[in-house]
């Protein structure tokens, strides 16, 4: 039998025009790795087809212990107090190899 | 009337079909990036083709040429935020980020200006290019500075009662605004349109002669593949509209027509152009920006509202320009050149 450590689950669907920014975050917060999407769709903003550069979306994902949680979505916040429109859910995930999200961006590299 | 058949040129046409597509509700879809490898493939085309020309040209008319893109570039954006101000419609974050769009520039609209102009056999100078590239990127600054300081005004108001505005807060925005800047003359099509023409300035001219039907004989294929798909995101806008308001949807025709009026006077009394290439740098103080200016305006100033500097750009104003203004902006410049 595989055990099963729990994590959280952070996606955002956000602007993609904030990717190098959202990156730069996960830098800073010692987040073990992350998951960008191309994404298009609906929602308060409108439409974004993502057919041209600026109407173009991304799906973040990140799978962080919860222990780093609240610093990261701490991060996320202050960019949507800045007015930036950022859709961030966070959902609980099992993973097996809990090692690989215990380290940071920076310790791989 | 001339300048009425010029309407028939198989650019604009496109683009009219790519606004039908799209209106009848065809299922017509380009592949994504799409748009962006055209219009990689028509500034670096037309960036070879201009500085192999520039390379003869005049160096005094040339580093004049660039201090009028400038003073067009850093002025208009500021002309348009006080008119915008003045129409109370817009707050002044909105009128920071449409005022950059309208003082930089669309390169699809000049690249139409000339396939205009090549189709009525009209000579022009190859200077409003070196214009073109100047231009894109002053606007996005006078842009940000306008959003920093009407920021600042609403936060002083805020505060009113004496609390500061966070120290830290203000370090990062710092930060930030340099990077911006940094972004704004990095910008991807200042690169490729300034690296092509130094390439083009600088190549053996059997190079170039051997790349010709690269960026001469296919161009303006190319330009229609472009403007048809430009077409289509033109009329996408349409739905926005009413968002807008006719207030917004008059500046959106306002302001190009008095950009292009500036420009052809700008064009031929200080620059001392031919007819064709005052009606190029009309057509630079008239168009606005809907590729370089989105994001940057997206990531510098989140608080504007896309649906307004998108559809006036994009959904007015360039329409306006593809189809009226630029034989417009030909008769006045040829009124000009008359007078």
């Amino acid at each position: 039998m595989v055990t099963l450590y729990p994590h959280k689950l952070v996606n955002i669907i956000t602007l993609d025009v904030l990717e190098e920014r959202l990156t730069a975050m996960f830098h800073r917060h010692g987040v073990s790795g992350y998951t960008i999407l191309r994404a298009h769709g609906a929602g308060a903003s409108g439409e974004r087809a993502g057919t041209l550069d600026f109407e173009a979306n991304i799906l973040v994902k990140v799978i962080v212990p919860e222990e780093k949680l609240e610093r990261l979505l701490n991060g996320l916040q202050r960019q949507v107090d800045k007015g930036y429109q950022l859709t961030v859910f966070v959902a609980d995930v099992d993973v097996i190899n809990p090692a690989k999200f215990a380290g940071s961006l920076e310790s791989n590299s | 009337m001339s300048s009425f058949s010029n309407l028939l040129i198989p650019a604009v046409l496109f683009f009219a079909l790519g606004a039908i597509a799209r209106i009848i509700k065809s299922d017509l879809r380009f592949p994504p990036d799409l748009a962006k490898v055209l219009s990689i493939y028509l500034l670096m085309a037309i960036g070879l083709h201009g500085g192999y020309e520039l390379a003869k040209a005049d160096l005094g008319t040339a580093i004049n040429a660039i201090v009028w893109a400038l003073i067009l570039g850093f002025s208009m954006p500021i002309v348009g935020y006080l008119v915008l101000i003045m129409t109370r419609k817009v707050s002044p974050m909105d009128a920071a980020a449409i005022s950059a769009h309208y003082g930089s520039v669309s390169a699809g609209t000049f690249l139409t200006a000339i396939a205009f102009l090549d189709s009525s056999g009209v000579e022009y100078e190859s200077y409003p290019l070196i214009m073109l590239a100047v231009m894109e990127s002053p606007a996005i600054i006078v842009g940000l500075l306008l959003a920093a300081w009407a920021r600042k005004q609403i936060a002083a108001g805020n505060t009113a009662g004496g609390v500061s505005v966070d120290d830290l807060d203000n370090d990062a925005s710092k930060s930030n605004f340099s990077h911006l800047l940094k972004d704004a003359f990095t910008n991807g099509s200042v690169v490729v349109l300034i690296g092509s023409m130094v390439i083009g300035a600088i190549s053996q001219p059997s190079g170039i002669e051997k790349i010709k039907p690269f960026i001469d004989d296919i161009f303006m294929g190319v330009l229609c593949l472009f403007l048809f798909e430009m077409g289509m995101e033109a009329a996408r806008r349409i739905k926005e509209f009413k968002k807008v308001g006719a207030v917004l949807g008059v500046f959106g025709v306002v302001m190009p027509l008095a950009g292009g009026f500036v420009g052809a006077l700008v064009g031929h009394e200080m620059l001392g152009f031919s007819v064709g290439g005052t009606t190029l740098v009309a057509v630079l103080g008239a168009s606005a920006s809907y590729i370089a200016v989105p994001p940057a305006m997206r990531l510098a100033v989140p608080e504007a509202n896309p649906s307004f500097y998108l559809t006036l750009s994009l959904g007015i104003t360039f329409p306006f320009n593809v189809l009226i203004g630029i034989p417009l902006y030909y008769w006045f410049a040829t009124y000009l050149a008359g007078g």
